[in-house]
């Protein structure tokens, strides 16, 4: 199964796939509605950013916590929300560690990342500028994320060297 | 739909809060700085100070903005700062915009003053005004960090002003986040005079888009023209780069700009610890930017002993070029300063060196600023005058009002090697002869020095690095994007050129025209054509389609051209308004005009009768008469502006023929009267003196 990894050393927290998620999923723009968010803080002047997404947990507690079954995995192996088994409950908001499944209240049902089923790839993937987002192949992701430590840690080495 | 639908009044006076639809004010102004622009026009008395409970303070959403097609909004409000104190806009990006419009406002506008120190916090449909009286006096950064704690809501948006707009300041700035800033035009006095500090936006709502797969459609081909083939060089270079090369290294390496107040304009090649890429390259922490813009063209810098900021645009040249310094560390430290002190750093930079220039000429002594000497590229100075400015203390007091006003009071001359427009620094970075064509529009057109590419000579390396070329190729790579619109808006492909004096004005008016769809509609317009040079091509048709895509409202790229003529009209009623109560004559920048000693235009002189003509024929396009520079009657009754007409006091059988169309191609003008007589009575000795 594919799955989305997001590098924070690239990305520039310009928040495109979260406008692009909404109104890929809602037809609205709405951050609000965002599957993926991309959490913003700012301390002495510095900006610090995450992407909070659903990152597909292999034992999604999302899934074991839901009383109505609502979360289901597909054939392809991707954690998707049931829309007309979901109550809105918000169990799983409160299960899932990293903040990644939210209740859209005008529907009153979860929202989360499907890796934007029945499209060829994620639309956050699609638009992201900087290259931070990328859509792999599970087993391959370990290694782009190795790769991209891995520079940082010659371009360290390299500035020493400089030094 | 993309628009949000409801304009917030606030009056500070009486505590009054009104919300009106938007939709009045949507089909004559659609949005952004039409909207804006009507809203000073009708609320603000052209005799207000622009300090006085009477102004206004506005912030105008694009009817795009919140969307992946627009991110600003523009600040509009009766300048404190530009000569005649008329109308002023300046764009703030960031998160605040977008916020405004998923809190559900479009607009807002605040008049009155508060009794005593407030902000006004809107969250949704609840809007309150709180105590500021513990705020008063903190810097930006201080202020937003005390607000989100106090309200406990580290996702709220936050714009506010620092010590300079609480001193009232005619050139204080408003600030969002760390680096986003309306800082033309004096909007942080203009806030500071209502007694507001600040103002906290948090929105949950979203915007409904009319037609999904044709907006999409749009951004996706915005979005393939950003990132694919020779033309997204910019996109690359914004975003690693920002403008740390484009300005901060190849400027001077060309040695063509007007250079502030250097004598010569050949410049030796920088040494590597004072090029700005690699100081940017050495300090980073990463991009900042507004809102869903993918380009994210500007820089967070942690710089050790100094501290840490954000850094855009022209700011690479005021705090070097004007004050002749290439100490980075010197640059930074004054940019964070002026930053937290909420004042802006284009201005005051240009104002040190011109105290710089006066200390040299010996106008001036060491005694006429506290007992700091005024050298050249001296820290001392450089702070001194930042600090004593924004405190409002000492000589400061004095250089409050800006260049104008202290060089009235200091006399001597000293007004006229003043590097400034209506008050303001002339950005050092222009072609030295369309400058002077750009300075002779200045009494017409606000926005002058935007009008030409004036940095093509530093753009095409930039050109030729991203794509393999050489620097020819990649010169004529670029006249040929530029040529092509020159021929498609003029008729004439050379009118972008320096010496096109007979088609000028029609690229100048285009270049205008784009400027303002932009803003109308929340995009950037550093993505639109009047970048053509840089390969940016967004251009009025498609805006046009994404505000009917996004509202679902019939715009035809015709319909938002009048829209901009609309507005382009009544500002310009507007400061013949202001001009008529608040006598304040422009100074021309005459250091700009005189022929160059040497560099790449070296004895090129400005040609006075070719520059009248410029204005002319301006005039004619825009519907103006270039007698007096007033909108004309029947042009102002096409557009249904009949009542502002009448306010200008304009009689019905006004004498004028020519009522050219806008984007039309400008033919021969008529040389039969001397153009803009009763604004320009300057002489050619007069300037070469």
């Amino acid at each position: 199964m594919k799955r989305i990894i997001w590098d924070q050393s690239k990305c520039t927290s310009c928040r495109v796939c979260e406008a692009v998620c909404s109104v890929t999923k809602e037809g609205e723009f709405s951050p609000a509605k965002a599957r993926g968010k991309i959490i913003r803080t700012i301390e002495n002047s510095i900006l610090y950013k995450v992407r909070v997404y659903c990152l597909q947990c292999e034992t999604p507690s999302c899934m074991s916590v839901c009383p109505a079954g609502a979360i289901v995995e597909d054939d392809q192996g991707i954690k998707v929300v049931d829309e007309d088994k979901c109550l809105g409950c918000r169990m799983c908001e409160i299960a899932c560690p990293v903040g990644a499944i939210t209740v859209n209240s005008e529907k009153g049902t979860s929202i989360k990342c499907d890796l934007c089923k029945g499209l060829d790839e994620p639309q956050c993937v699609k638009y992201c500028c900087s290259g931070a987002l990328q859509y792999i192949q599970g087993e391959k992701a370990g290694f782009i994320v190795a790769r991209a430590k891995s520079e940082k840690f010659l371009e360290l080495q390299e500035e020493g060297r400089a030094k | 739909m993309t628009i949000a639908g409801k304009m917030l009044f606030i009056d500070l006076t009486n505590r009054k809060i009104e919300i009106e639809p938007t939709s009045s004010y949507v089909k004559d102004y659609i949005g952004g700085n039409g909207i804006g622009t009507k809203l000073i026009y009708d609320h603000v008395p052209p005799e207000s100070s622009g300090l006085d409970e009477e102004s206004m303070l506005t912030f105008n959403c694009g009817v795009l903005t919140g969307t992946l097609l627009g991110n600003k909004c523009s600040v509009v409000v009766k300048s404190p700062q530009y000569t005649n104190k008329s109308l002023a806009i300046a764009g703030l990006g960031g998160q605040f915009p977008s916020e405004m419009k998923f809190a559900g406002y479009d607009s807002i506008a605040v008049n009155g003053k508060a009794e005593s120190p407030v902000y006004i916090h809107i969250e949704n449909d609840a809007i309150k005004i709180k105590d500021a009286k513990h705020l008063w006096g903190l810097d930006v950064h201080k202020t937003q960090e005390r607000i989100l704690a106090e309200i406990g809501d580290p996702d709220a948006h936050i714009v506010c002003i620092g010590p300079a707009g609480e001193n009232l300041i005619a050139y204080s700035m408003i600030v969002h986040e760390i680096q986003n800033t309306a800082a033309k035009g004096g909007m942080g006095a203009v806030m500071g005079s209502k007694n507001l500090k600040a103002i906290v936006v948090r929105g949950t709502k979203g915007l409904k888009v009319a037609n999904v797969d044709k907006f999409m459609a749009l951004f996706d081909e915005l979005y393939q023209h950003l990132t694919q083939g020779p033309k997204s060089w910019m996109t690359k270079e914004l975003q690693k780069w920002g403008q740390s090369r484009h300005i901060g290294q190849f400027y001077p390496a060309r040695n063509i700009q007007t250079w502030g107040y250097f004598d010569s304009y050949v410049v030796p090649p920088m040494k590597k610890e004072e090029l700005a890429g690699e100081f940017l390259r050495k300090h980073i922490k990463g991009n900042l930017g507004s809102a869903f813009c993918p380009i994210q063209c500007q820089h967070n810098l942690e710089v050790p002993g100094v501290g840490a900021g954000g850094i855009a645009c022209q700011c690479y040249s005021g705090y070097r070029y004007f004050v002749k310094s290439h100490d980075l560390k010197l640059w930074w430290k004054s940019m964070m300063l002026c930053n937290a002190y909420g004042i802006d750093a284009m201005t005051l930079s240009g104002i040190t060196g011109w105290l710089m220039k006066l200390y040299e000429d010996g106008t001036i002594t060491a005694a006429d600023t506290d007992g700091v000497p005024m050298e050249w590229a001296s820290e001392k100075a450089v702070l001194t005058v930042i600090e004593k400015v924004a405190k409002n203390e000492g000589f400061g007091k004095m250089l409050t009002g800006g260049i104008i006003p202290a060089a009235q009071a200091i006399g001597r001359g000293s007004d006229r090697i003043a590097v400034q427009s209506r008050n303001m620094s002339v950005y050092p970075g222009m072609v030295p002869p369309m400058c002077s064509a750009a300075v002779y529009l200045i009494p017409a057109s606000q926005e002058a020095w935007i009008h030409p590419p004036v940095d093509k000579d530093a753009i095409f390396q930039l050109i030729a690095d991203h794509n393999n070329m050489t620097y020819d190729e990649a010169e004529k790579e670029m006249e040929r994007w530029v040529s092509e619109l020159a021929k498609k808006v003029t008729g004439d492909p050379n009118a972008w050129r320096e010496d096109s004096y007979e088609t000028f004005p029609g690229y100048a008016i285009h270049q205008e025209n784009v400027i303002s769809a932009c803003d109308i509609s929340g995009h950037c317009d550093y993505q639109s054509d009047r970048l053509v040079h840089g390969g940016a091509w967004w251009d009025t048709d498609r805006i046009a389609q994404a505000i009917s895509a996004g509202t679902g409202m019939d715009c035809s790229e015709d319909h938002l051209l009048e829209v901009v003529q609309r507005r382009r009209m009544l500002e310009l009623a507007y400061h013949e308004l202001c001009k008529r109560v608040i006598i304040e004559e422009d100074v021309l920048p005459f250091r700009l005009l005189k022929a160059r000693p040497d560099g790449y235009y070296k004895g090129q002189e400005v040609d006075i009768e070719k520059l009248y003509q410029v204005v002319e024929r301006y005039c004619q396009i825009r519907g103006m008469d270039p007698e007096t520079m007033i909108p004309l009657r029947k042009e102002l009754v096409r557009l249904g502006l009949e009542e502002v007409a009448d306010r200008l006091g304009l009689e019905p059988d006004d004498a004028q023929e020519e009522v050219a169309v806008v984007n039309q191609f400008p033919g021969k003008t008529d040389k039969s009267h001397s153009p803009g007589k009763k604004n320009h009575k300057r002489t050619k000795s007069e300037v070469s003196a």
